[in-house]
This record gives structure tokens, sequence and C-alpha cells, in this order.
């Protein structure tokens, strides 16, 4: 509805450019020259970057790092500014006014000043706490880099305060610089501090500068990948399947790590499919004959084997898997495929897949889009939650009706109110959901914190289970206070739970608790247009008996609390 | 491996880390460059050290304000 206007043949540009900055971004050792030589405006080819402002919060030299962050974080998508604070121990100014904010420290020079390491973590939380004011964006903490000699001394245990003193603000995130530091080993420190402003070497610089621009920066404000859409020859063997047969493609020592960081992926959350010119019995063949993959065929949840264009097998893999094309990543050794496919569906995200397998694996493990700071049970669910949907569509047959069905099914909807680690959930939830997304609030984790401890807001999550499978925290349903009113501005139901009929009783039953516990005799629903959050604007229509949702962007449908009709489901109250 | 020294192969450095045109043939020297400033400079060391494979110490950095400067300090260094 909403979707920007496709420029095919600028994003086939755009893919063929990414492959070729490639070997320079995912380098094993980064070349400075290298980097500077890729130009961010070449990846300009299908629209703008978009806009990504930084405020640097340091008590030592970020310049370095900053100069070459702009190709990583280009080939993330994003066009960095970077405006630094003055080199201040003291942080005494913490005003953000930037998108994100990143505290960047020597810690060393600390040292002596703090009794103990958790003195000087505390000290670091009330800043942070102090930046929260007029400020809810994510804030990213490196941690420390510990480079030996004296500097280092008193503060051994540092970065174990930190994460404890951190850990209970939302949207702070505590950057390892120190495994990127203890990597590189001697490598790390460059003597010369005098010189450079900084004791980092210029190793540090530039691969802490990749972690920022490919990992930590765009997982930062950008939703997760979803999926995974890997090409088969030469991509995740070496060879040619129809030419060479099932035994004589070769799993090369760098396909098998190849494989197992797909493996890992997968575990992480990720679903994983295969879209590949071949035979559909050729490839089970492969697949069921090969026991030396360490992928194997149950790890894949959607397959494309076709002769057919692989653009439309990755759309029907998207739709089989609900979840929009653009957040799905190819994975392919052939630039004409990658091209093909971003010429006919831009958003889908490419990668050109190396020869040498490690090389794809090394660009999966630091491709943009694929980091997760934590992996939720819901992760971890996922990919067994699909394939239990496919046992319920076979349950689903024309003589059952609707009530039959989920009866059949025995399932159990738990509806609790979210405090501490659950919240993570609820910003998950605000910022993934597309389809069932009513507010399209995409609410920051520390506004999320801030409602929910307030006497005039509140949310409900609800959790679903079935006897197929367990499903987690599916939905969410947020509304505060305004007069004697309650305003639902943010319903998000997963796209897991739809079409089991069971929305009216989620959000009746969520919205009937948070009148009650906040005092409210109205309701109004706050809706908002998004590019694909047609599912959920339908409901509320058919929901209030609206006959349209009047408004090009949004608006509000008032409404009563009310319990919604009986169904043949569980309801429980975690309180 | 390390890259061949000579003027041009130090103008390339300059060019793609300053961002601007650097002569193959003339000398260009850091005063007046305005894109030249003390961060780039640092830059430039790391871009040298990295290509060339060799270790500027701290006396030399200051030491290296003109393509022809760096020229010579790296070929000494290299002989070294």
């Amino acid at each position: 509805m909403n979707e920007p206007p496709a420029l095919p043949a600028s994003a086939a540009e755009r893919s063929l450019r990414r492959a070729e900055w490639q070997p320079v971004v995912f380098a094993e050792r980064l070349r400075r020259v290298e980097l500077a030589r890729l130009r961010p405006s070449d990846l300009e080819a299908s629209g703008p970057l978009e806009a990504l402002s930084i405020k640097v919060f340091r008590n030592h030299a970020f310049e370095y790092v900053a100069s070459a962050l702009g190709p990583f974080l280009a080939f993330a998508g994003f066009s960095p500014t970077v405006t630094l604070s003055d080199y201040d121990d003291a942080l005494s100014d913490v005003t953000v006014g930037a998108r994100v904010a990143l505290v960047w420290l020597d810690f060393s020079r600390y040292a002596g000043r703090f009794e103990r390491p958790e003195a000087l973590a505390a000290w670091l939380a009330s800043r942070v706490t102090a930046m929260r004011q007029g400020f809810d964006g994510p804030v990213l903490v490196a941690d420390h880099a510990p480079l030996g000699g004296d500097g280092d001394a008193g503060l051994a245990g540092l970065n174990a305060a930190l994460e404890t003193a951190l850990a209970g603000l939302a949207g702070v995130h505590l950057l390892p610089v120190s495994a990127l530091a203890e990597a590189l080993g001697p490598g790390a420190a460059d003597p010369r501090s005098k010189a450079l402003g900084s004791r980092w070497s210029d190793r540090l610089n530039l691969e802490s500068a990749r972690h920022l621009g490919l990992r930590w920066l765009p997982a930062s404000v950008a939703p997760r990948l979803k999926a995974l859409a890997l090409d088969l020859d030469h991509t995740l063997y070496a060879g040619v399947l129809g030419e060479d047969g099932v035994q004589g493609v070769a799993l090369t020592e760098g396909h098998r790590r190849l494989q197992e960081t797909l493996v890992a992926l997968r575990a992480r959350g990720l679903f994983l499919a295969v879209v590949s010119r071949n035979e559909r019995a050729d490839v089970d063949a492969l697949f069921a004959a090969r026991d030396d993959f360490a992928l194997k065929a149950e790890h894949i949840s959607a397959w494309g084997v076709s002769w057919g264009a692989k653009s439309e097998a990755i759309a029907a893999i998207a739709a089989q898997l609900r979840i929009g094309v653009d957040a799905v990543l190819f994975v392919d050794d052939n630039p004409g495929e990658l091209a093909a496919v971003s010429a006919a569906l831009p958003t889908v995200k490419t990668l050109h897949a190396a020869p040498e397998g490690a090389l794809t694996a090394r660009a999966l493990g630091l491709a943009p889009g694929l980091f997760a700071w934590r992996v939720s049970r819901e992760d971890q669910l996922r990919a067994a939650d699909l394939a239990a949907s496919e046992a319920r569509r076979a349950l689903e047959t024309p003589e059952l009706d609707r009530e039959a069905y989920l009866a059949s099914l025995g399932v159990k909807l738990t509806f609790a109110v979210p405090q501490g680690e659950a919240l993570a959930r609820v910003h998950e939830l605000s910022n993934k959901t597309n389809q069932f997304n009513l507010g399209m609030a995409r609410l920051s984790a520390a506004e999320v914190s801030h409602r929910a401890g307030s006497a005039e807001a509140g949310f409900v999550t609800v959790s679903l289970e079935d006897r197929l499978s367990d499903s987690g925290v599916i939905a969410v349903v947020g509304a505060r206070r305004e007069g004697e009113t309650l305003v639902v501005d943010e319903v998000c139901i997963s796209c897991r739970a739809m079409g089991r009929d069971l929305e009216d009783l989620i959000v009746g039953e969520s919205v009937a608790h948070l009148a009650t516990r906040l005092g409210a005799a109205g309701v109004r629903y706050r809706w908002r247009r998004g590019p694909r959050n047609g599912p959920a604007l339908h409901w509320l229509a058919r929901y209030e008996a609206v006959e349209a949702l009047d408004g090009d962007d949004g608006g509000e449908v008032p409404s009563t609390p009310r319990r919604p009709r009986p169904m043949p489901v569980e309801i429980i109250w975690s309180m | 491996m390390a890259k061949e020294l000579d003027r041009a192969a130090v103008a390339e450095v300059l060019e793609a880390v300053l961002g601007v045109a650097v002569s193959r043939t003339e000398d260009t020297r850091r005063q007046g460059l305005a894109a030249w400033d003390s961060v780039k400079h640092i830059e430039v060391v790391f871009a040298l050290e990295d290509t060339f494979e060799v270790e500027i110490s701290e006396a030399v950095v200051a030491t290296l304000d003109s393509v022809d400067a760096i020229v010579r300090a790296l070929g000494g260094l290299r002989a070294a």
C-alpha cells in the first residue's frame, strides 16, 4: 500500500556493488586503504541510504573508528552522521540529540580512581541513567578492552561489573570490544598513544568499526532478518548436483564450517530455506544420502527447488513462512542470480557466496541483520512452531466447524502483565510485527520500560500453546489512560498466532483487564496505517462494526471494554 | 605482500585516505592541503604501515610532511 516505488534495475546494480565490496568488508584482515576506496554513494543506486545519527561520548580518540565506519554502515544500508563529545572522563554533558548514543571509554584512565570495579560500573550506570532524561533511543556502551601494561591495574572484573550494572537499564547494550582485542592479541595495542590520542591499534579501530557498522548499530535501529534463502550448488558444497551426483559434490572443510554456521543461526531463530535450480528428487536424495552434511533436511523450513525464477521461489517461500520478502537474505554464488532477484524483489537482501565456504561462513557471522542482542525463547521455538502449523492445517477439515477445530487443538492462552526481562519480548513484538500491528507504535526499549512502570499505562502479553506446539509470547496489547478513557495504542499479534480466530479473544480479554486495572470506563482504539498492517485494520473494522477506517494515516475508533464471546479455549491469567 | 615503494604508490595511499587527487609526478606537501589535517595524518600513517609493511616510530610520524618525505622515510625503514 505505502510501499516505496521499486526501482528494479538500480536494485540489481546495488546488489552487484555489494558483492564487489564483500572481499573488503568481510576480509580476514581489514585494510584501511581498501576501505577508504569504497564510496558509500556507490550503494545508493536504488535510493538514498537511511540516515543514522550517532552521538559518541568518549575520553579517547574515536576519529579513527569513525573514518572507517562509513563503508560498513553503507553496506548495512545506512549513512552515518557522527557527533563527538569533548574528551571527558567525567561524562559531564550527557545530552544526546541523535538516534543512537555510543559510550566509548578507555577505562584505563579510571584506574586507581575508584576503590573497586563495581564502583566504577555503578558510576557509569548513573551517567547512562542521566542520559535517559529526554532520550529513549538505544545506548551502546563499549566494554573494557584490556591491552596489558599498567593501565589495566585494578580493572580485573570490570566487564562483569558493567554487565551487572547495566543489565537493568532498558535499551542499553554492552559491546564486547574486549573480545575483539582478545582475538587480536598483542596486535590490539599501539604503544604510540601520545601521538595517536589512543592506546588502540588501527587493527582494533577497524575491527571495532566493522562490528559497529555491520552488527551492533544495525541491530539497534532495524529489525532482524527472519530467513536465509540458500542456493545449493557451489554455495553449500563444491560442485553441481545435477552433474556430479549425490556423492560427487564435495563437502570441503570450509563448506562444513558454513553448514555448521547455518545450523547455529537456525538455533538462534532464523528460518533456513533452499532456493535451487535442480530436480527436487535429486535434492531429496542428496540430503538423505549425505550423512557428512551438518545441514539436514529437517533444518530446512521451506523448499524452493525448481527451474523457474529464483525470485518467484523466494516470494513463495516468504509467503509460506508468513514473513515479508524484506526479511529474507538470499545467498548465492552467482552474482547474476543475486541481481535478477534484486531486480524482481528490490527489498530482498543479498549475499554473494564465495567459492570457499569458510569465507561465506565468516560473511554470515558479520552480515547485517543477522545479529541479535539476545535470543528469546520465541526465537528458539520458531522453526518447530512453523512445522506444527502444517500439521494444524491438516487437522482443519471442511467437516470440522471452527469451534470443534479449536477444541481439537486444545488451545491454551496465558495472559500476563510483563515485567523485567519479559519486557524485551514486548519491545521485540512492537518492532517486528508488521501484519497484525494496529498502532504501529514501534516502541523503543526505554519507552516500553517507562510505560510498564507507570500507573497510567500498561501492557498485557499473551502466550499461546496447543497440543502441537508451544509458540511462546505471541501478542502484546498496550494502553494508557487519558482521563476516563483507555487509549489502546499498541496491539501486536505475531503471524504465528493468526488464522485461528483468536484475535477477538486476545484483544478483548487484554483490554478488559487493562481498563479495570487503570480505572477507565471507555475505550478508544488508536490505529495507524503501515505498509503491511491491513490484517490489523481489517480486524478493527470488523470488531467494532465500522464500515471503513477513515483517514490516510490513522485515527481512533471508540469502543467499550467488553469480554469476548466464549470459545473452546483455556484461558489462564499468570499474575 | 608489501607494495613496491615509489611516489606513485605513496600518492595512491594518500589519495584514498584523504579523498583528494595527489600528483604522481610532483611532490605534494601537507602544508597547504586542508584535507591532510592532524587526524588524517595519523590515518595516513596507519595506511602506510599497512600497505608497505613497516612500523613508523612516534618520532618519524611528525616528519612525514610531504610525499617525498614519506618516500624517503619508508625507504630508510625498509632498508634498515
